[in-house]
């Protein structure tokens, strides 16, 4: 069993699998091209309030503002 | 090759790719070679490598915005290298994509390199999974060879080479290890050669093959057919406009049909991509298998507060040692000053007073504030350029994304603001990194309200003299308001000027280095190269327009065509409380912000007595050559009321661009309009301010 959510929600430390984006064409082409794409995994690194949400996605960290990260949902691993 | 069949390429001329130069590589046996790939992997230090150009490198995705020509030679032919813009992917969302993608489509290269970064495989290949669509010879370089295996990864450019079909080097673009393979390479591409593509088919589903068969029937030219059914699916808006255009009404109502029916197609595309990749990268050596690595820096540099607090202690020491770095820089500058308000002035003035005068106070000033300036520029970008190389620069707009929120934009418009400080000539220039256009006019607007280093040096000696230790609130009073005003600019912008969608950060923070000095020196190279073309000469020709209207007709301030411009309109002046004085200095802010000072002191200097010394100039050492003398108590004994002194404080802080960055801002949007819009913006605004500050400082003292 897995609980769904976005990337905003995430604790840092916490590793997932992003499950979808929501979005209109223009967000889902920059966040797929950076690498959000549905089944890959990631680790959020930090998740302070009011700042981008870190990631560590495909080799590297990337910063992804909030509003962009409520628009991607992922699977949390356990 | 089938594709290339009815794929013809040649540019239709209205592309963003070709401005000017429209034949690029057309002689007979030349190379035309593209650089393309994601952003941050190398492209223009390879550009650099084989053209010896002095492209600008460092560690911050998206730097190279504009393409780029070379020459190099190869095996005894001309080859013409062009370094594109790092692109994720050939979508065109921004101007950059825009301009690679119009590169590859429409100039056909002979040669398309795609620049991959080795320590980041699985990632940087995105790119080459679309580029394989193409119909054109490839090679791809695995950059980053020694930063790769110090990560411990192995590279089989061998094995990569057999699984795509396209000819693949490993190098090192930093040691130049790997280069001449690469010359080879491009040497041995093959046009007829089959490449693995992603199996679109299978990722799409019929529709794919549908959308596939009416472009073939359809003969549509201009696009490579597989490509173009890409991006059809994936509903490029570009793309979709121009293939519906050329098609007849039955075809694109089945055409129209086809997209409706195929959700999602930025994502299904994205995905044969990444499945094509985990194909070729599967059981070998080529990849790493997800390590995470988050530097112990950065658990502290992308703290909310530690971060913060690490950002301001790295700008203060930054500025500090920007000003011990550039002193040898400015000697120059101060020896001319010296020369000009000294030694020379003795000589010259009993010769003849005219030229004299023009030579020491038109010319040799100007000429020295420049200098001085050109110094100080050339230490602050030592210290930029060492932040952007180290990947420090590309933090900094994490740390300052909210902030940027609350004024619309987000932490990438920092890196402009910031060089704003410097010169607003290059805060504006600096607006070029912004992705989104929209963010980038917004910035490029609320740039010049930023105060420069001489507004800054103007506003502190100002508010000092005037208020004492009432400085210190004024000063901070003048931040509030600039905050506020930089909201609400931005606001009035995007609501009824600019309106459209608001775009957050999403933004790769590259992995730390060592500086790499040959980049920082290139970079404080082409900084002073172009404050010396576009900002060096507007102030000392401001400076000398200024001279010659004080010195002319009379030969002093007083009988001076200023001083007659000066009474005659100084009714507007009144608005804002300010007497013909300081509203002429007012004026003359906007021709040089180094001027304003200098100008002060020759008007009330001749005003109030002869004795006074008005040999200073508004350079920083002028200023403490001002404050050891009684310019201030000059200044204070003037007659001007606390409500005037800070009405002028605030129309000088909040006062027109001046005509450099009036300059710059035509030229970075190409626009009349803009550029008139700006003007005619801060025109109302400085009289509005003064006039707000000026009641609101008759209310308080
Ligand atoms: N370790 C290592 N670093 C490299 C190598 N080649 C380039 N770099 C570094 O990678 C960073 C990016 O290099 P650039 O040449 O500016 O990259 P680019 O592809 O032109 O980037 P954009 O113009 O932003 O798209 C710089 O800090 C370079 O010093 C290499 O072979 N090894
Ligand atoms: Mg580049």
């Amino acid at each position: 069993m897995y609980r769904m959510k976005t990337l905003e929600i995430m604790r840092p430390g916490a590793k997932g699998t992003v499950k979808d984006l929501d979005g209109n064409q223009s967000f889902l082409s920059r966040a797929v091209s950076i690498g959000f794409t549905p089944g890959v995994e990631f680790t959020v690194l930090q998740n302070y309030r009011h700042w981008p949400v870190v990631v560590w996605l495909r080799d590297t960290q990337v910063a992804i503002g909030r509003d962009e990260a409520r628009k991607i949902v992922v699977d949390e691993s356990k | 090759m089938k594709a290339s069949s009815q794929y013809t390429g040649g540019c239709p001329g209205n592309c963003s790719c070709c401005e000017g130069k429209t034949n690029i590589g057309s002689i007979k046996g030349d190379l035309t070679i593209a650089l393309v790939g994601q952003p941050n992997t190398g492209k223009s230090t390879i550009f650099n490598m084989l053209t010896g150009a002095s492209q600008h490198v460092g560690n911050w995705p998206g730097k190279t915005i504009e393409k780029k020509e070379g020459i190099f030679t190869l095996d005894g032919k001309i080859g013409h290298v062009v370094d594109l813009p790092g692109t994720y992917s050939l979508t065109a969302n921004s101007q950059e994509e825009t301009i690679a993608r119009d590169f590859i489509l429409h100039h056909t290269p002979d040669v398309v390199v795609i620049v991959v970064d080795a320590s980041q495989l699985e990632r940087t290949l995105y790119m080459v999974a679309e580029v394989v669509l193409f119909p054109v010879p490839l090679v791809i370089v695995l950059n980053k060879k020694d930063a790769a295996e110090k990560k411990g990864i192995t590279i089989d450019a061998k094995k990569l080479e057999e699984r795509t079909g396209v000819k693949t080097v490993a190098m090192s673009a930093l040691t130049g290890e790997g280069k001449d393979e690469l010359m080879e390479a491009i040497l041995s591409t093959d046009s007829d050669a089959e490449y693995c593509k992603p199996d679109l088919n299978k990722s799409f589903g019929p529709v794919y093959k549908e959308v596939l068969e009416l472009l073939r029937e359809n003969k549509i030219s201009g696009y490579p057919v597989e490509w173009a059914a890409l991006k059809l699916l994936e509903e490029d808006k570009a793309v979709v406009a121009d293939i519906k255009n050329v098609l007849d009404a039955k075809a694109r109502h089945r055409l129209g049909v086809m997209l409706k029916a195929c959700k999602r197609g930025t994502i299904t595309g994205a995905d044969a991509r990444f499945t094509w990749i985990k194909r070729l990268t599967e059981n070998s050596q080529i990849s790493e298998k997800g390590r995470v690595k988050q530097h112990r820096f950065d658990r502290l540099a992308l703290h909310p507060l530690g971060g913060t607090v690490i950002s301001l202690v790295i700008l203060v020491l930054g500025i500090i040692a920007a000003y011990i770095i550039m002193l040898p820089l400015m000697i120059p500058g101060y020896i001319l000053f010296l020369l000009a308000a000294g030694t020379l002035r003795d000589v010259l003035i009993p010769v003849s007073p005219l030229l004299g005068s023009m030579f020491c106070d038109g010319i040799l000033y100007g000429v020295s504030a420049g200098l001085v300036m050109l110094g100080f520029i050339g230490g602050v970008f030592f210290i930029l350029g060492i932040m952007e190389s180290s990947g420090y620069l590309a933090r900094l707009a994490y740390l300052f994304d909210p902030y940027m929120n609350r004024a619309g934009l987000h932490g990438k418009s920092v890196i402009p603001l910031l060089m704003g400080l410097v010169c607003n000539i290059f805060g504006v220039m600096g607006t070029r990194v912004i992705d989104s256009s929209r963010q980038r006019l917004v910035t490029l607007v609320v740039t010049p309200v930023i105060p420069c280093k001489a507004l800054l040096l103007v506003i502190g000696f100002i508010t000092a003299i005037f208020f004492g230790h009432l400085a210190v609130p004024i000063f901070l009073s003048l931040i509030v308001v600039m905050i506020a005003y930089i909201i609400m600019t931005s606001f009035f912008l995007r609501k009824y000027i600019l309106p459209g969608e608001q775009t957050g950060l999403i933004m790769e923070l590259p992995p730390y280095q060592k500086p790499i000095w040959k980049d920082v020196f290139m970079y404080v190279y082409t900084k002073v190269k172009s404050f010396w073309y576009r900002g060096f000469w507007f102030i000392t020709i401001a400076f000398f327009l200024t001279w010659a209207a004080v010195y002319f007709p009379g030969g002093s301030i007083e009988n001076s065509y200023l001083a007659a411009f000066g009474h005659t309109i100084e009714p507007l002046g009144r608005i804002m409380g300010l007497d013909w004085r300081l509203f002429i200095v007012l004026i003359i802010s906007f021709f040089s912000k180094e001027a304003t000072l200098g100008v002060m002191a020759v008007i009330f200097g001749a005003a109030v007595s002869d004795t006074v010394n008005v040999n200073f100039i508004s350079i920083d050492m002028a200023i403490w050559a001002v404050v050891n003398g009684d310019f201030g108590a000059y200044l204070a004994s003037a007659g001007i009321t606390p409500a005037s002194a800070l009405a002028f404080i605030y129309a000088v802080f909040f006062s027109l661009p001046c005509t450099g960055t009036l300059a710059i801002i035509y030229g970075e949007t190409r626009s009349y309009k803009w550029t008139a819009g700006v003007l005619c913006y801060s025109v109302v605004m400085t009289f509005l301010m003064g006039s707000l500050a000026y009641q609101a400082g008759r209310l308080i003292f």
